[in-house]
């Protein structure tokens, strides 16, 4: 280990992640309590979580928020939903025609955020397949903080490439 | 062994990132080197290899063996390369561990996007953080501190972790209680927060030692030089406001810094150098104001005669087109004159030393040789730079001297009669030819170049 001399960083107790007090907003989608309950934990340090269970009510958030939203995490599997987190990310970047939306999830304001896919078996997909269908980034359970904030920076810095 | 000059840290980024890539952390490479050209457009070898890498192109290993340690972090926070650190922390095993997980979050805290709502000084701190500009974000962050309304518990917090990042807590040094009652004199109590970056306290203290004594003649000497040091913060501030970049900490800009910091005896060595280097008026002008708060604070009386003996604090001057600088000769203001604080000089006063006479001693010293010639429109340094001057400046804050000379000869032949174009440009090629900023760690866009 290298020997450093710092200081101690200033600790901080930030209010809970779902307390609003300005913090960047970020919609995370996934029905376990338990995984939602650490990721809070994680990352209310920077980021304010509206939290939704299931694929009809991310949609309603979305049209509730989608003006605040810095980004997305959706569980790729999403359990007791019509939609899974693959399908919600191609409706969310407009690559399924009307046809084959559920009434719910039609009509969904476009949304110009990072997507981010979330799994506990990132062995299991992809990395290209989740940008081929609008991801952003596929991501290991739990998240956290400092990993979603380099996604999001360098997803940041890619369009304002120089 | 952490490169030390600008190229070093150029070659190292792209060392790092093809390590990285090898290790399987491609995104991160790719994160890192997208970080380093937002800081730096100017990095072929960081964008070919970019390429590569999104290309999906076979990529080589690091050029020279490296250590991706803890150090190497601590270096590039330093620098502000704060993309560069988080990517180095999030595509190794560093991240793993306790303090470099500790780190890590920290600094995803400090680079979380801000909220969409945020005000517009807020959303450009931000971006100067992800794009190299960490000493700008600084620098805005506490100037909206001092502002109304207070700053959202975010980005409060934010500021304490960019101070904690860049500075070591410097603004949160505890106060010294013991040191104020073993003050030697009053004068030297009311100033001792100085020392604890309290640079505004200070100021207050000596406004409300000089509202209840206005003859205290030591007292008005303080708040003058304070009010000289705060003004050339004041300046350097606006001068980083109007870059895009992180501003190279270097000369002035990272003596400020040491002002700021309350570290009054670096500050003092470097603008002694530049002083020594470049004959610099203003450095003097700073050199004097420090020593006259130096001598404050040792409980020392602050003798006018003393002070301004045989030399020198100069007004920042531009010399006249026929006779060279440190020839020439007009008419004095006497020392007993009020030494003339920051704003108030018009840099474009042509100002000469006497062909007889000694150069300027470096510090301490107080002279007035100031022409009362009529000035030429004011283009001086200080205040309302023209935009194109604002463009070099901005050039030679990020580093980009070549480009920043180029600039000023082109303003040059067409604005002949502002000789402190040419002048500038002149500056710039010595400081690119002699390379004499390496030595001082200078031109690097390093964070804290302390000696």
């Amino acid at each position: 280990m290298d020997s450093l001399s710092r200081p101690p960083a200033p600790g901080w107790t930030p209010p809970p992640s779902t307390e609003a007090d300005g913090r960047a907003l970020v919609l995370f989608v996934d029905i376990d309590d338990a995984h939602f309950a650490q990721t809070s934990e994680r990352l209310r340090k920077a980021y304010k979580l509206v939290r939704a269970q299931k694929d009809r009510e991310a949609c309603e958030l979305i049209r509730e928020h989608h003006e605040d939203l810095v980004a997305v995490l959706l569980d790729v599997d999403m359990p007791g939903s019509i939609l899974d987190g693959i399908l919600l990310t191609r409706i969310l970047r407009g690559r399924v025609p009307a046809m084959g939306v559920p009434p719910f999830a039609r009509n969904l304001p476009a949304i110009d955020v990072p997507i981010i896919l979330v799994t506990s078996r990132t062995e299991s997909y992809a990395d290209e397949d989740m940008r081929r269908y609008g991801g952003d980034r596929l991501m290991q359970k739990p998240l956290e903080i400092h990993k979603l904030t380099l996604a999001l920076t360098d997803w940041h810095l890619a369009r304002n490439d120089p | 062994m952490i490169a030390g000059s600008q190229a070093d840290v150029d070659r190292e980024v792209t060392d790092v990132a093809r390590a990285l890539h090898q290790r399987g952390s491609t995104d991160e490479a790719l994160a890192l080197l997208r970080g380093a050209l937002c800081r730096d457009p100017a990095q072929p070898g960081a964008r070919a290899l970019m390429a590569q890498l999104t290309d999906g192109q076979p990529v080589d290993g690091p050029r020279r063996s490296m250590e991706l340690g803890l150090s190497l972090c601590d270096a590039w926070v330093r620098r502000g390369m704060l993309v560069e650190a988080l990517s180095l922390l999030g595509g190794t095993p560093l991240g793993s561990g306790d303090m470099g997980r500790e780190w890590a979050n920290l600094l995803g805290e400090l680079l979380a996007p801000v909220p969409v709502d945020a005000e517009a000084v807020l959303v450009e701190m931000h971006r100067q953080l992800v794009t190299g500009g960490a000493s700008v974000a600084l620098t805005l962050l506490e100037e909206r501190d001092r502002n109304e309304p207070a700053l959202p518990a975010w980005a409060t917090r934010r500021l304490e972790l960019l101070r904690w990042m860049l500075l070591d807590n410097a603004a949160s040094a505890p106060a010294d209680a013991d040191g104020d009652r073993l003050a030697p004199s009053l004068l030297a109590a009311k100033l001792s927060s100085i020392r604890r970056r309290g640079l505004a306290a200070a100021l207050h203290a000596m406004r409300e030692l000089l509202d209840g004594e206005p003859e205290h003649r030591d007292g008005a000497r303080v708040l003058e030089a304070l009010e000289t040091l705060q003004n050339d913060i004041d300046r350097q501030a606006s001068l980083a406001g109007a870059s895009n970049k992180t501003m190279p900490m270097h000369g002035h800009t990272a003596a400020v810094m040491q002002v700021r910091m309350g570290n009054l005896d670096v500050a003092k060595r470097l603008y002694e150098k530049l002083v020594d280097q470049d004959d610099d008026d203003r450095a003097r002008l700073m050199l004097s104001s420090i020593d006259v708060i130096e001598r404050a604070l040792a409980g020392e009386p602050i003798d006018d005669d003393e002070l301004t003996g045989e030399a020198t604090v100069m007004r920042p001057s531009l010399p006249d087109e026929h006779e060279p600088l440190g020839q020439g000769f007009e008419d004095e203001r006497t020392v007993d004159e009020p030494m003339p604080r920051l704003d108030e000089l018009d840099l474009t006063t042509e100002t000469r030393l006497p062909e007889s006479s000694p150069p300027p001693e470096k510090s301490g010293k107080i002279a007035a040789v100031i022409t009362t010639r009529e000035a030429p429109p004011d283009h001086g340094p200080t205040t309302k730079l023209p935009s194109a001057d604002r463009h070099a400046e901005a050039l030679v804050a990020q580093g980009r001297l070549e480009e920043a000379e180029d600039v000023y000869r082109g303003l040059a032949d067409v604005h002949p009669e502002r000789r402190e174009l040419s002048l500038r440009a002149d500056e710039l090629r010595r400081i690119r030819q002699t390379g004499a900023v390496v030595a001082d760690g200078v031109v690097v866009r390093v964070i804290l170049p302390v000696e």
